[in-house]
């Protein structure tokens, strides 16, 4: 069966809707609509599933970094009173800051996938016509 | 207001910055406070009597 984008075939339906019968028309209609159907049922499957796993994610990296902030203020507090060495203080800081930027880029990935996913909440079909593009073998079969 | 999964995300994710600049004020005041450790040190290591030899 020949494979199509759904944009494709949305064109297609607008080049040659001059030479279809009401019959025709309604069937290739009927068609884009089911492929949309389950593009959106797809992309849906797929947000729900990320969401999920990202959200655990920001809860561990935000877990991490108030860690890392309360750290800093106990560290700053044993400091001001002398009850650590200069040594000690100084490797502490460095563990800290690691913890922070690794939090902090674990964040801005976490946000950088929101917006991409946000994206495909409001475009499904292009979304599955994008994944289609990638992986010719998942685009969806027509009857024409 | 948010109302999708992606969107609601979003939304706590631009929140995720003000936890994210806590942090960085946390680690500013932390720094300044190891600096100054380190002067005070410094200075007292500065005003230590040398010993006296002994030979």
């Amino acid at each position: 069966m020949p494979k199509h984008l759904i944009a494709d075939a949305k064109a297609m339906l607008e080049a040659e809707l001059p030479t279809l019968n009401d019959y025709q028309a309604n069937e290739f209609r009927k068609a884009i609509e089911e492929k949309e159907v389950e593009a959106k049922a797809h992309a849906d499957a797929f947000v729900q599933q990320r969401v999920a796993a990202l959200l655990a994610d920001r809860t561990e990296a935000l877990k991490q970094l108030t860690e890392a902030r309360d750290a800093y203020d106990e560290l700053a507090s044993e400091a001001k009173e002398g009850r650590i060495s200069t040594a000690d203080a100084s490797s502490r800081l460095n563990q800290l800051t690691q913890r922070q930027l690794q939090s902090e880029e674990r964040l801005a990935r976490i946000a950088k996938q929101a917006e991409i996913l946000a994206a495909v909440e409001e475009d499904p079909v292009a979304w599955a016509d994008e994944q289609a593009r990638r992986v010719p073998s998942t685009m969806p079969e027509w009857g024409f | 207001m948010p109302n999708t999964r992606a969107q609601k995300l979003r939304a706590l994710a631009a929140q995720d910055k003000r936890t994210a600049d806590a942090a960085q004020k946390a680690r500013l005041r932390s720094e300044d406070a190891v600096n100054a450790l380190e002067d005070r040190e410094a200075r007292r290591d500065a005003r230590a009597p040398v010993p006296e030899r002994k030979f």
